[in-house]
């Protein structure tokens, strides 16, 4: 196999009546959504050349993935970027990207226009790259030319950089062929199952809904973004759907138990539930196997750089613990821990960075050779293939399960999002007036609380900030200092503003 | 306990996010001004501050797009309990 649109293909030919993927409005069957990538990837073959970068602006929906899985046809790599992102921010992503072109829908388009001003960018309506294409037998000899090979890029997801440049990794078909293989492998998912899509397309959590489906055959059923401000909505969704299976972020599946979801309704249809992106707290754990008592959870582990996952616990029946392990890794990776001198940790108890080899290695950071090299090299102990350095700190549990600590650095989950501190301490910086910047993560309370040094008026820096991070991002609370508290180091005595009320 | 006050609530949202002028926004959550997690926070918060369990039904946008309408919101269920 040598892209993933093989699947789609295949679906097309072997189920072409079944749903595909719905929203909250539409719905498409494989046969529809085969015709649609067709006449979209037509239209881009035509227009850009293949190993481009088509960028995509709007909140997920039916026809957006026919657009990502359209341009991927015609050879470019997808990325969709986060429509709650502020301007300065997205405008830093494009820097990045340097896409052939930004697509948008009908909903967006207005606002796409509005943000690319200023920039070398103009909006493309898929709704017109569909037309475009449709019927257009001449481009179907071009598309034989451009068919993607497992080396070449997919998408491009991007994850908070500490040097205030938000990264962008590429992710290759092959990557996506070989984990989602062995992921609908490892959780029995068929065409009868009914996926519940959580995650947005920007989020790495959405490629295991998205090709998961096409490689099984099952539907998938996104879920909108606002859908989890309401639970009673998000409840009624779920259980009309009849969804079978939901890989979601932690943060989501707290936001029903939190939210009493489960008082009002319990999805009963659901039979696996696959969870990641921070750590379980148990007593959410325990109320979702309370209400979902037949159902299998799974935690899985691995950052965006080694394609969604590289290792998976199944949690078992009766289990009532409070520290999950992440487990054991996917057949198609290879999960080590090095020390600092880069040699290789085995024995149970001992602490090590998580370093991560085999196929789901990702491409590396799109247009970034520095950082790339930085965090991509060589794998150390045997001196062949390529390992990833998470700068997670792991060790193995005596049954020879991973267990995550923490972080070795100043990056954080906050909101389901993974933040580097520095990027705000570093945006913080560049307004004129404030001399220093410490960021600092009160990880019982959720809040991120930034310190400051400088004349400049705690409004006015509120005010910077708001413009140039997204939400997330943006400290709970901004404290102005007269002078940093330092350690006998002369450093910044960070434990010292913990302190700080 | 006391009754729960108009400005007791400003204050337990300005807790969760400072910046948002509270006596003049009614679109809290229409307006994007609150996302899932400061909602969370909100419901947390409220069971904290107050002792009062906010279930499903209630969480509904009307309830919680200005503070005056999650004002009325704790005061009816502080009644019910």
């Amino acid at each position: 196999m040598e892209n993933v649109l093989e699947w789609l293909d295949e679906r097309a030919q072997r189920t072409p009546d079944a749903v595909a993927c719905a929203d909250a409005t539409n719905r498409c069957t494989f046969a529809e959504l085969h015709g649609a990538v067709r006449s979209i990837a037509r239209s881009v073959a035509r227009q850009w050349a293949p190993g481009s970068i088509v960028a995509f602006y709007a909140e997920k929906s039916v026809d957006v993935l026919a657009g990502m899985l359209g341009a991927a046809r015609a050879g470019c790599c997808y990325s969709v970027l986060d429509v709650r992102q502020p301007a300065a921010r997205l405008h830093a992503m494009l820097d990045v990207l340097q896409p052939c072109a930004v697509v948008s829908d009908a909903a967006f388009y207005d606002h796409a226009a509005q943000m690319l001003d200023g920039t070398p960018y103009e909006v493309c309506d898929i709704a017109s790259l569909r037309a475009g294409g449709q019927g257009d037998a001449n481009a179907d000899e071009l598309l034989e030319q451009v068919q993607p090979g497992r080396g070449d890029a997919l998408y491009v997801n991007f994850t908070s950089g500490s040097t205030g440049v938000p990264k962008g990794v590429a992710v290759s078909h092959g990557s996506v062929i070989d984990f989602i293989s062995y992921f609908v492998d490892v959780f029995g998912i068929t065409a009868r199952d009914r996926i519940a899509n959580q995650a947005p397309f920007d989020f790495d959590v959405s490629v295991k809904d998205i090709y998961g489906g096409l490689a099984t055959g099952a539907s998938v059923h996104l879920i909108p973004r606002e859908y989890f401000s309401v639970p009673v909505q998000l409840m009624d969704y779920l259980c009309e759907r009849q969804v079978t299976v939901c890989t979601w972020a932690v943060s989501a599946m707290c936001f029903v138990t939190t939210l009493g979801g489960f008082e009002y309704r319990t999805p009963d249809t659901v039979r696996l539930v696959v969870f990641s992106g921070e750590v379980m707290p148990p007593k959410h754990l325990r109320k979702w196997q309370a209400a979902l008592p037949d159902a299998t959870f799974a935690n899985v582990y691995g950052p965006t750089e080694v394609t969604c996952n590289c290792t998976y616990w199944i949690v078992p029946a009766g289990f009532d613990g409070d520290v999950l392990p992440v487990g054991r890794p996917f057949a198609h990776a290879q999960v080590m821990l090095l020390d600092e001198q880069d040699a290789l940790v085995t024995e149970p108890g001992e602490q090590g960075q998580i370093c991560v080899g085999g196929s789901g290695v990702a491409l590396g950071y799109v247009h970034d050779p520095v950082r790339t090299s930085e965090s991509f090299t060589v794998n150390p102990v045997d001196g062949t293939g390529r390992i990833y350095r998470t700068g997670d700190l792991g060790f193995w549990n005596e049954a020879g399960e991973l267990m995550f600590l923490g972080r070795a650095d100043h990056q954080i989950k906050h909101m389901g999002q993974r933040i580097e501190l520095g990027e705000i301490e570093h945006v913080a910086q560049e307004l004129a007036g404030v001399s220093r910047a410490i960021c600092l993560y009160d990880d019982a309370r959720k809040r991120i609380r930034l310190f400051y040094t400088g004349e400049v008026a705690k409004d006015d820096l509120v005010a910077f900030l708001k413009d140039k991070l997204p939400s997330y991002m943006v400290p709970n609370k901004t404290v102005q200092l007269d002078q940093m508290p330092l350690n006998k180091n002369g450093k910044v005595d960070r434990s010292a503003l913990a302190q700080l009320r | 306990m006391d009754d729960i006050t108009y400005e007791d609530v400003v204050e337990l949202l300005q807790d969760v996010e400072e910046d948002i002028d509270y006596d003049t926004v009614t679109d809290l959550v229409d307006g994007k001004h609150l996302d899932s997690f400061d909602i969370i926070a909100i419901i947390n918060a409220i069971s904290d501050e107050f002792d009062i369990t906010v279930s499903a039904k209630d969480i509904v946008p009307e309830n919680f797009n200005s503070a005056r309408a999650i004002h009325s919101l704790v005061v009816r269920l502080a009644q019910e309990d």
